[in-house]
């Protein structure tokens, strides 16, 4: 089914609309949340959560993009179960290692305070990443924001591994001092 | 900034771009295939096969051309200790041996033949004027030359005194300092006439 059906669905309160969705992007959203949890149990619980922000959500919301707007759900939702269940021990997964990664890109010290200040951000790191060139710009969405594998990033960017991880960490090292030369304190 | 905060932001980034990524996910990109690679490993292989062809084709012209190991003259302690030993000076002086067949032979001597044993005969050099025994065995063989240098093969019975022969063999001394002459070829080269 189409996306503006789907959407149709959710707006006419039609339960039907999670079972399209589910049809539809279930293996898209547990790949995005196993990615994060590494864990079967805590994926199946972040997707349905998803579907329960999704029926909660729509109305009002009206995303242009379906997929792109429950796969930030799910990473949320899962992002939120991971620091929930990493309180007393590090879980390893994708997404523990890429934070490690984005770690080169920060000092630790002070966060942006307020939401002005992280909108400031958001608004940096857009820029910064439609600067990057089309392979960098793809694989660092897909490392660090679908937090996709190595291995699998550089496949689906048509690269090899070896080409990724150096792509990779340039990206890096340019958002460092991108972000100082923004005034942040990375 | 704590990297959380980092990943939190990405959540942010502009839908146009996830949704790219997203697309990619489904539709993976096929892994382009790497011309200059393929092109660079061809480059080097023809290189490399091209000096090989090189080197194989020269190399029996460059051994042909090898310069024989020049050849010192003996001193005379080398003389004196190798005095019964053949050399390949030897070889070399005397202009070669029939052609090789008979390397390792080492001397050739012009002997007048003069009488004969049980295991050969006697006979003066011409040359030096030395007394040489000729020893022979079934494996020496005579034969007569002309002046045009054909050869025929003929008995060791056909051998008489008086002859002029060229011995091929190998010289030896013994305790009384005789010398005997162990003869593998024997070539009648001029009849006393």
């Amino acid at each position: 089914m189409e996306d503006e059906k789907i959407v149709a669905l959710y707006f006419d309160r039609d339960e039907q609309a999670i079972a399209e969705t589910r049809d539809k992007y279930e293996p898209y959203l547990s790949k995005i949340a196993f990615n994060i949890l590494n864990d079967a149990e805590d994926t199946r619980e972040s997707v349905n959560d998803t579907y329960l922000a999704a029926w909660n959500s729509m109305p009002p919301h009206r995303p242009q993009r379906l997929s792109v707007y429950l796969g930030k759900l799910t990473r949320r939702i899962s992002i939120d179960l991971f620091r929930f269940r990493t309180r007393d021990k590090r879980r390893a997964s994708a997404y523990a290692v890429s934070l490690e990664e984005l770690g080169e890109c920060v000092s630790g010290g002070a966060s942006p305070e307020g939401e002005a200040e992280f909108h400031r951000l958001c608004d940096a790191l857009n820029r910064f990443v439609r600067g990057l060139s089309d392979d960098a710009r793809r694989l660092f969405i897909g490392r660090y924001y679908f937090n996709d594998t190595l291995r699998d990033a550089a496949a689906y960017c048509g690269m090899s591994e070896s080409k990724a991880k150096s792509l990779l960490f340039r990206t890096r090292v340019s958002l460092r001092d991108y972000l100082t030369k923004e005034g942040f304190d990375p | 900034m704590k990297p959380e905060v980092l990943s939190d932001a990405l959540a942010e980034l502009d839908e146009e771009l996830i949704d790219e990524v997203g697309q990619l996910r489904a539709h993976p990109k096929r892994q382009r295939f790497p011309v200059h690679r393929v092109a660079a490993a061809a480059a080097v292989l023809i290189v490399a096969a091209g000096i090989g062809v090189f080197v194989v084709s020269r190399l029996p012209k460059a051994l042909e051309e090898t310069p024989m190991p020049t050849l010192q003259a003996p001193t005379k302690t080398d003389e004196a200790l190798h005095e019964t030993q053949p050399t390949a000076a030897d070889d070399l002086q005397t202009g070669g041996l029939d052609g090789g067949a008979y390397a390792g032979i080492s001397v050739i001597r012009l002997v007048r033949v003069e009488r004969f044993t049980e295991s050969g005969f006697f006979g003066t050099d011409i040359e030096t004027g030395e007394q040489i025994e000729v020893r022979v065995n079934a494996e020496t063989s005579v034969c007569r030359s002309d002046t045009l240098g054909n050869e025929e093969r003929i008995s060791y019975a056909d051998l008489t005194a008086g002859m002029r022969v060229q011995v091929f063999g190998r010289e030896l001394h013994d305790e009384t300092g005789s010398m005997e002459l162990r003869s593998e070829r024997i070539c009648i080269v001029e009849t006393d006439e």
